[in-house]
Formats: structure tokens, C-alpha cells, sequence
């Protein structure tokens, strides 16, 4: 298990590289002057040159990629130019908002779309199937800020059920929380719960034609447990490989729908750095998402290995 | 709305034989409905400058806001142009990315994903070069591309196509691993046939159906992707009307007008459905065996 | 009085009859083998006992069960007999146990299910029973995962699983076939010391009529959905009636081995949905005459000692 949880470790080390690498390289594509791009037209000779020497633009791109690594390893992100704070900070400070919307989110996802595949499976062929699947292709059809908006005219403007935006801390108010979480995470959620359907009910139509499951009901299990324990355990191992790949979706989405709710996340500091060209935000944001990415897809691999005792003792 | 990436060495099919296919796609319910619904509003796209009633453009003060009623079946915003109007040239727009998109990736994807899987020394290093794009969120790497490389329309079909190209790549590259070790490539090989030639004429055909399945469900994200570039404004720069962008128009004003922005979802929703439909009619018709593995 | 008593049994998928007319009897403590060639419909038996038909197939006819007919149960009520009082293996052991949860946890659920033992004592039996079934170091074997126990012990451990509730009937279905012939040996010895041991009935189903002379009581012949003869074992080895069975014992010098392809009968076992009308083994039989053709003979004792479906029973034999 240990060799296992090492060598997943060290296959991710060349991708974080490149991320990094990709991270720093969005600047290159701008065209032109990234420094007149970023203060306006109106902005002096002075007040460029400033910007310039800020960004390290002044040096060889080189100097620049070392430097940027440099500090990079010292866990420094540079300092956004509008906001007057280390990009670190900025983002450290929002995180909590973007985590807890993307892992509500994530568990809505996982729990009602494993729920509406493990229905479709059982009833395979019938209307339940039938509406099971209907659902989850509309729930990944759908976009979903434009949805997240319908839901704020419906929920907070029509009927005046919940807030129309705006984050609570849980620590402050739990409630004011899930209050506060609800409609935004239900929506972004709404699109990977459509892939979690779909995955386990393959996996679950897979799992309950093995003879393990015949074994289960020979033993005199009541339908549920064989549905819910024998089955379901082995055809989870497939859908939590794509939780993984889902957080990443969701961590984009959350880009979009932390707008949408007036939300002060991560997604909306770059949305916001993006709009005002603030390069080192925009930077220190890709990198810092994309880590997020593949440090779920570590813990992922490992949940993997524990769900299945045949990658544990290193077999297959 | 990953999902390729689960694809677990997604056997391709035989090669796709045009007539056999063409009925058992056209005899596929999935597949009728999705055409059904994507040609329709395909084509109310598509015939955009007739079917408009008025210039999606033109801005009316003294029509601002208006609720739909007979004059304007979809109503007006804030500028008093015709929700419809706009709406039906936003569909070239969505349609024009989407497709272009699908196609780059195709193009690009197709090509990375065979050099990666028919030769194993490239392998390593351009797969980790995707699964690097890969770790960044699809729709925020566009979103960053799309800002960095200035608003314009083809700016975002390449910002959209960069983000999406490792999905195609991975579905082309698991293709030709399983059809590289089928017994008539062998043989091509041992007849003295040339690697290029090897991969052209007889890796690349066979390892199709899974790709044509994938760029279907890539259109579809590329439609909702332009979307929210549009609504976030760095899809193509205004005027030019846009589904994501007339939906951004009526944000501030759901409480009044909410009219606006729910026309332009319903119909992109109607154009990502009908292309799903589609994907997995495709998907059923030309290989049965993918159609646990996807999405 | 019989424990288990089988009543012109039919299996239907659809139109196609895979299983027809099949009657027999168990007594307390028997052990009754079941003989055929490959798909001539002995799983489709067992399960439609154990009420575990594959999803489309539906069984017709009375399955008595300590006086309670298995086809009329409800279902709840065939939940709480299965795995209790009667117990099924099957032949795939690499396939059959639940590859993401311990031996341990396998064998206690089912206590924990029928005994509504706490999950220690469970736990505590479990290892008992992997001993019952000689396993070795059965304290640690207990914690593991399928994967990591050998086919043989995996069938041992399923063994342990049919046996925790001590059944009073025990179905096995062909369950040495997969198996190293060495290995077989171990696991027959092993069921038959068990079956001595704690004084159940055994139904076993197997291709090999040495492992039928040596531990059965009695013996049914099946063929193409339908019972061929049955009788006690050592009369259907000293004087076969049916055609089928002598043609059975013929294909093999002496009493041991599977009976594999049957070279001395030629042709192969029709497919349910092409069964001749007349006796469904007319088409390979060496005694056929146009009168077998007519209708299907049914089971009648014979002066020998056996029943057997042949309308010339008495000058084959
Ligand atoms: N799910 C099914 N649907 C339809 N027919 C089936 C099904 N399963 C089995 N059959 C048919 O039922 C008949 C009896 O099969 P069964 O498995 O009982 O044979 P068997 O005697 O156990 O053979 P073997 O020695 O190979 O295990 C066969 O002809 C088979 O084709
Ligand atoms: S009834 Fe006729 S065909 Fe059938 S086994 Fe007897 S002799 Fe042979
Ligand atoms: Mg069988």
C-alpha cells in the first residue's frame, strides 16, 4: 500500500511540473505588451516602466521562469497588481469558499447520482430506467450558471425561500451555510450527477450479472443488501476513478456559478482578475487549481486502492 | 462532464461500413431525437437572416424591456432589441464554435493521440503533457486562453480547443492501442509496410468509430463551454449577439425582466441535448462495446 | 418421508422449455448425484430449488421442501431459507466469492443473517468453520480477500460458507470441476466427511460418474431437460435400463474420470429449442425404433431396480 501511495505520488510530480511550467507560460501568449495591455491605454511612459520592472518583465524570459520558480518554492505567488496583496493571500483567503462549493457539490453529485444509477441498473429496462437516465442526460445537457440563475428567480426572487447570494461562513452559522450552499452547489452539481448515473449504472448492470452476486442471494441476503453491499462495493471502484475528474469539472464550473451568487471564491477573483488583466492572479490561480486537481486525483487514487484489496496487495 | 477519460482501452469497432451503420443510427431512437432536435434549431439558426423579425443589433428605446407579447414573442432587453432576433443569430455563433471546435480537436487530438499510442517512445511524454492540460479545470483554462489571447471569435475556438483537446487525444490514443495489436496490422508489418503507412491505412481507419462518438460529446461541451465565455464577456467581442452573452444581458435584471436570459438557455440546452442524443446513438450504432465505457 | 421432494418440474425462458417432466426425491441424510451431459439442464435444477433461476426463466411444477412448496414461497420467506436450511456452491470459485470483502466477513453475514449472531461471535465462528473445512491457519486466513487464497481453498471457503447454518440440505453443483484433479480429490474427501459429520442431504451435481459410484446413494440420469433413469446407485451401475446411462457407463473403461466429450455416443445434446418430440435421445440412440419418435416415454420402474424413460427398457437391458 505504501509502494503504491509512493509511486502514484512520484507519476505526479512531471505533471505538476508542466502545470507549473503551463501556469507561468499564459503571459507569453498575449499579444503584445502585456504591460500595456494590463495599465490601459491611458497609462504614462512612467507607470509602465514601473509595472515592467513590477512583473519582471525588464529581464530575460529566463531570469523571469527561474525567478518565477524561485519563489514558487518558497511558496510565493507574486503580488497581484490591483488588489495590493501577495496573490497567496488572495487566494488562500477565498479558498474556504471555493472547497466547501466544490466538495458540496461533489458529494450531491456522488450521493444522488449513484443513487439514480443503482435505481436505473435494478430496474433496468423499465420506466424507472427510463426516467433515471432521462434525468441524468438532461442534468449534463443543461448549462449550468444559466440554470443557477432560473433557480434565483425561482427559489429567492418568486417564492423568497433562500438568499439570492452571498456566502456565510459554517464556522459563523451552519445553517446560514447550507442555506447559503444549497442552490449553488445543487447546481453545479447537477452535471456530474448526470455522469455518476450514467457510470454506475454500466458498472452496477456489469457487477450484478457476477456470480458473487448470485452467491450473496444464495446465502439468503434480503435484496438490499445484496444491491446495496455486494454489488454496489465493487461497482463503486469504477465511478470513484472519475470523482477524481469530476472534482476538476466542478472546481471549473464553480468559476462560473461563483458569479452567478455573488459567491467570494477563488472563481470569481480570477473571473474578476481575468476582466482587469491581472496577470500574476491569473497566474497564481490556474496553478493553484490545477494542484488541487491532481492532489484529489492522489487521494482518489488511494481511496481506489482501499475500495479494492486487489491494488492494495499490489496485484493487477 | 469528463468521462472519456474512464474509457478503459475502448475497443474500437470494425471499420464502419456506411450503409449498415447509416440504418442502425437512423433506426436508434437516441440518434432520431437528437437530430430531430439539433436540426431544428440548427436550422432556425442557420436561416437566421429570414426567419428574424427584427435586426438582432439595432437598439429601440422606446421598446425596452418588453414583455413577450405578440410584436415580441420572446420579448426585449434593456436596449429594446428582440430577444428572438438575437437569439437566432447567437445559434450561428454557438454553432460555428462548436463545430469548430470539434473539428480543431479532431484534427489536433486525432493526430496526438495516434503518434502517442502507435509510438510507444512518444508516449510517455506527450501523455503527460495532457494529462498537465488536463489538470486545468476545461473551462477555466479557456476562459484564461480566451482573456490572454484577446476577444475574437476564432480566439475562442482555439482557447476552447486547447482545453479540450487531451480528451480527444486520450479517446484516439486508446484506439489505436488495441487496434495496433489486431492480427491484419501485424501482418501489414510483416510485409515490410512502412510505420506511416501502417498507421494510415490500416490503424487510423479502424480506430475511427470511438473518435467520431467523442467529437459529438465535444461539440456539445464546446457549446456550453462558448456559453459561459460569453456570459463571463470573453466570448467574441460585442455586438456580435451570443446565447451566453444575451443570457449575461438579462442577469441584472431577473427580477424584472427575467424573460431574457431564460430564451437564450433553453435553446442551448436544446442544441446540448440533441447533440448528447445523438453521441449516444452514435455511440450504440457503431460500437455496441462503448457503450459502457463513456461519458 | 422424503426432505426434498421435486415434482415434474419444468423451466421455461420465453417459448423455449429448457427443463421438463424432472420429478425426484430426497430423504434426510442422502446423498443423491445428478448425471448428465453439459447442458442437459442440471444447473437449471438446482437453481430453480434454491429459487435462483436466471432473470426470464420460471419454474412450473411443486418443489416440496419440509412439506412447504419453494415455488408458491414468497419471497421473504425463501430469503430466510436460503443459506439456512438450504445451502448451494457453485462450480466457479474464483468467481463466486466477493473479490472486495474478507472470507471472514463472507461466512460471518450469513450467520449474522440467519442466527442473529453479534459480529464478534460471528467472526469467532467464522474461523471455526474455516477449521471445520481444514484450512490452514485459518486465524489469519480468515482476514484475507479472495484473491489471496488458491482455488482450491476458495472452494473450501464457500464450503464453509453453504455449511455455517449447518443446512439440512446441501446442493452442490459440479463443484470440483474447476479444479486441479488433485485439488478434487481433497474437496470430495472433504464433503464427504462432512456430510457424515453433520448428517445432511447432498445433492450433487457432477460430470463424473467415479465421484457418483463413490460417495451417492442414489443416482438421476438426466438428459436434454428430462430424467433419462434414476435408481440407487449401485443398481444403475450393475444394470443400466435406459439406453443413455449404458451408453454413459461404456464411455468410460473403468469408474473413474469426467465423462468429457462421450466419444461412444455420437452426435451431441440438442439445444432446448430444436428437442425432438418422440424420446428426446432417439436421434443418437442405437435402440431407436419409429415408435420412439411418437411421444415422450415416461418414467416407469423396472424389474431391475431402476426407473427409466425408455419404451424398451426391458430388451436393452
Ligand atoms: N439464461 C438462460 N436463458 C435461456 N436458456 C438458458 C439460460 N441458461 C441456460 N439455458 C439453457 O438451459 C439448458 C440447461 O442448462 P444447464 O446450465 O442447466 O445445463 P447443465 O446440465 O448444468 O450443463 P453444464 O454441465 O454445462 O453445467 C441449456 O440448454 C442452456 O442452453
Ligand atoms: S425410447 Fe427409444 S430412442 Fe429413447 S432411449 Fe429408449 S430406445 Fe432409445
Ligand atoms: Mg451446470
Amino acid at each position: 500500500m505504501l509502494r503504491y501511495a509512493a509511486g502514484r505520488l512520484v507519476s505526479a510530480l512531471p505533471v505538476l511540473l508542466i502545470v507549473s511550467l503551463l501556469s507561468f507560460g499564459i503571459v507569453w501568449i498575449v499579444p503584445g505588451d502585456v504591460a500595456v495591455e494590463m495599465a490601459g491605454p491611458t497609462a504614462t511612459a512612467e507607470e509602465l516602466a514601473r509595472l515592467r520592472e513590477r512583473l519582471g518583465l525588464t529581464k530575460p524570459w529566463h531570469e523571469q521562469l527561474i525567478g518565477w520558480y524561485g519563489a514558487l518554492l518558497q511558496g510565493d505567488l507574486g503580488e497581484s497588481i490591483l488588489l495590493r496583496q501577495g496573490v497567496g493571500a488572495a487566494i488562500v483567503e477565498r479558498l474556504p469558499v471555493t472547497l466547501s462549493l466544490t466538495f458540496t457539490a461533489l458529494l450531491i453529485a456522488f450521493v444522488c447520482g449513484t443513487a439514480l444509477g443503482v435505481l436505473a441498473a435494478v430496474r433496468a429496462g423499465k420506466a424507472a430506467d427510463r426516467a433515471a437516465m432521462g434525468t441524468a442526460l438532461i442534468g449534463f445537457s443543461l448549462p449550468d450558471f444559466w440554470l443557477g440563475l432560473v433557480f434565483v428567480y425561482l427559489f429567492a426572487v418568486v417564492l423568497g425561500w433562500l438568499p439570492t447570494g452571498g456566502y456565510v461562513p459554517f464556522t459563523q452559522d451552519p445553517l446560514g451555510w447550507a442555506q447559503a450552499m444549497i442552490l449553488p452547489a445543487g447546481t453545479l452539481a447537477l452535471s456530474q450527477m448526470g455522469l455518476f448515473a450514467r457510470m454506475t449504472r454500466a458498472a452496477m448492470l456489469e457487477v450484478l450479472r457476477q456470480d458473487y452476486v448470485r452467491t450473496a442471494r444464495a446465502k439468503g441476503m434480503p435484496g438490499w443488501i445484496v444491491v446495496g453491499k455486494h454489488a454496489l462495493r465493487n461497482a463503486l471502484i469504477p465511478v470513484v476513478t472519475v470523482a477524481g475528474i469530476a472534482c476538476g469539472v466542478l472546481l471549473g464550473g464553480a468559476v462560473v456559478i461563483e458569479s452567478v451568487f455573488s459567491l467570494p471564491g477563488v472563481g470569481r477573483l480570477i473571473v474578476g482578475a481575468i476582466q482587469r488583466r491581472d496577470y500574476p492572479v491569473i497566474q497564481g490561480g490556474l496553478l493553484l487549481t490545477a494542484t488541487i486537481f491532481v492532489l484529489v486525483n492522489l487521494a482518489v487514487d488511494l481511496l481506489y486502492a482501499a475500495l479494492d484489496p486487489r491494488i492494495r496487495h499490489g496485484r493487477r | 462532464m469528463a468521462g472519456v477519460e474512464a474509457l478503459p482501452a475502448a475497443a474500437p469497432a470494425p471499420r464502419v461500413k456506411a450503409p449498415g451503420a447509416l440504418a442502425r443510427l437512423l433506426a436508434h431512437p437516441s440518434f432520431r431525437w437528437g437530430l430531430l432536435l439539433f436540426g431544428a434549431v440548427a436550422v432556425c439558426g442557420l436561416l437566421a437572416d429570414w426567419l428574424a423579425p427584427y435586426d438582432p443589433l439595432r437598439n429601440n428605446f422606446r421598446t425596452r424591456f418588453q414583455p413577450p407579447s405578440e410584436t415580441f414573442w420572446f420579448g426585449t432587453d434593456r436596449f429594446g432589441r428582440d430577444i428572438l432576433s438575437r437569439t437566432l443569430f447567437g445559434i450561428q455563433v454557438s454553432l460555428r464554435i462548436g463545430l469548430g471546435v470539434a473539428l480543431v480537436t479532431a484534427l489536433v487530438g486525432g493526430a496526438i493521440g495516434a503518434v502517442a499510442g502507435f509510438w510507444r517512445r512518444a508516449d510517455g511524454p506527450i501523455m503527460r503533457v495532457m494529462d498537465a492540460l488536463m489538470a486545468f479545470p476545461a473551462v477555466l483554462l479557456a476562459i484564461a486562453l480566451a482573456a490572454a489571447l484577446g476577444p475574437s471569435e476564432l480566439n475562442v475556438i482555439v482557447a476552447l480547443s486547447i482545453a479540450y483537446v487531451p480528451r480527444t487525444a486520450r479517446v484516439m490514443r486508446a484506439g489505436v492501442l488495441v487496434v495496433r495489436e489486431f492480427p491484419f496490422v501485424e501482418g501489414a508489418r510483416a510485409i515490410g509496410a512502412s510505420p506511416t503507412r501502417v498507421l494510415l491505412r490500416h490503424v487510423l481507419p479502424n480506430a475511427m468509430a470511438p473518435l467520431v462518438v467523442q467529437q459529438t460529446y465535444v461539440f456539445a461541451l464546446a457549446v456550453l463551454a462558448e456559453a459561459v465565455l460569453s456570459f463571463l464577456g470573453v466570448g467574441p467581442p460585442p455586438p456580435t449577439p451570443t446565447l451566453g452573452g444575451v443570457i449575461a444581458d438579462g442577469r441584472d435584471f431577473i427580477q424584472e425582466a427575467p424573460w431574457i436570459s431564460i430564451t437564450p438557455g433553453v435553446v442551448i440546452a436544446l442544441v446540448v441535448l440533441g447533440l448528447n442524443l445523438m453521441g449516444d446513438g452514435l455511440r450504440d450504432a457503431l460500437d455496441p462495446r462503448l457503450r459502457t465505457a463513456i461519458r | 418421508m422424503s426432505l426434498l421432494s421435486v415434482q415434474d418440474l419444468a423451466v421455461s425462458f420465453g417459448p423455449t422449455r429448457v427443463l421438463e417432466g424432472v420429478s425426484f426425491d430426497i430423504a434426510e441424510g442422502e446423498v443423491l448425484g445428478v448425471v448428465g451431459e453439459s447442458g442437459s439442464g442440471k444447473s437449471m435444477t438446482a437453481l430453480a430449488i434454491m429459487g435462483l433461476l436466471p432473470i426470464g426463466g420460471r419454474a412450473a411444477g411443486r418443489i416440496t421442501f419440509q412439506d412447504r412448496d419453494l415455488l408458491t414461497l414468497p419471497e421473504r420467506a425463501m430469503q430466510r431459507l436460503r443459506g439456512d436450511s438450504v445451502a448451494m456452491i457453485f462450480q466457479e470459485p474464483m468467481s463466486s466469492l466477493n473479490p472486495v470483502l474478507t472470507i471472514g466477513e463472507q461466512i460471518a453475514e450469513v450467520l449474522r443473517r440467519h442466527r442473529g449472531m453479534r459480529r464478534r461471535d460471528a467472526h469467532a465462528e467464522a474461523v471455526s468453520l474455516l477449521k471445520l473445512v481444514e484450512i490452514a491457519a485459518a486465524e489469519r486466513r480468515v482476514d484475507e480477500y479472495p484473491h489471496q487464497l488458491s482455488g482450491g481453498m476458495r472452494q473450501r471457503a464457500m464450503i464453509a460458507i453453504a455449511l455455517a447454518c449447518r443446512p439440512k440440505l446441501l446442493i452442490a453443483d459440479e463443484p470440483t470441476t474447476a479444479l486441479d484433479a488433485t485439488v478434487q480429490a481433497g474437496i470430495l474427501d472433504l464433503l464427504r466427511g462432512l456430510r457424515r459429520e453433520l448428517g445432511m442431504a447432498v445433492l450433487l451435481i457432477t460430470h463424473d460418474l467415479g465421484v457418483v459410484s463413490d460417495i451417492c446413494e442414489r443416482v438421476v440420469v438426466m438428459y436434454a431437460g428430462r430424467v433419462a433413469e434414476a435408481g440407487p446407485a449401485g443398481r444403475i451401475f450393475e444394470q443400466p435400463a435406459h439406453p443413455y446411462t449404458r451408453a454413459l457407463l461404456a464411455a468410460i473403461p473403468r469408474l473413474e474420470g469426467p465423462i468429457g466429450d462421450l466419444p461412444a455416443i455420437p452426435g451431441v445434446v440438442p439445444s432446448p429449442a430444436d428437442f425432438p418430440k418422440g424420446c428426446r435421445f432417439a436421434p443418437r440412440c442405437a435402440h431407436a425404433r419409429p415408435a420412439c419418435e411418437v411421444a415422450p416415454p415416461v418414467l416407469r420402474a423396472l424389474p431391475s431396480g431402476t426407473e427409466a424413460a425408455c419404451i424398451r427398457a426391458e430388451e436393452v437391458s
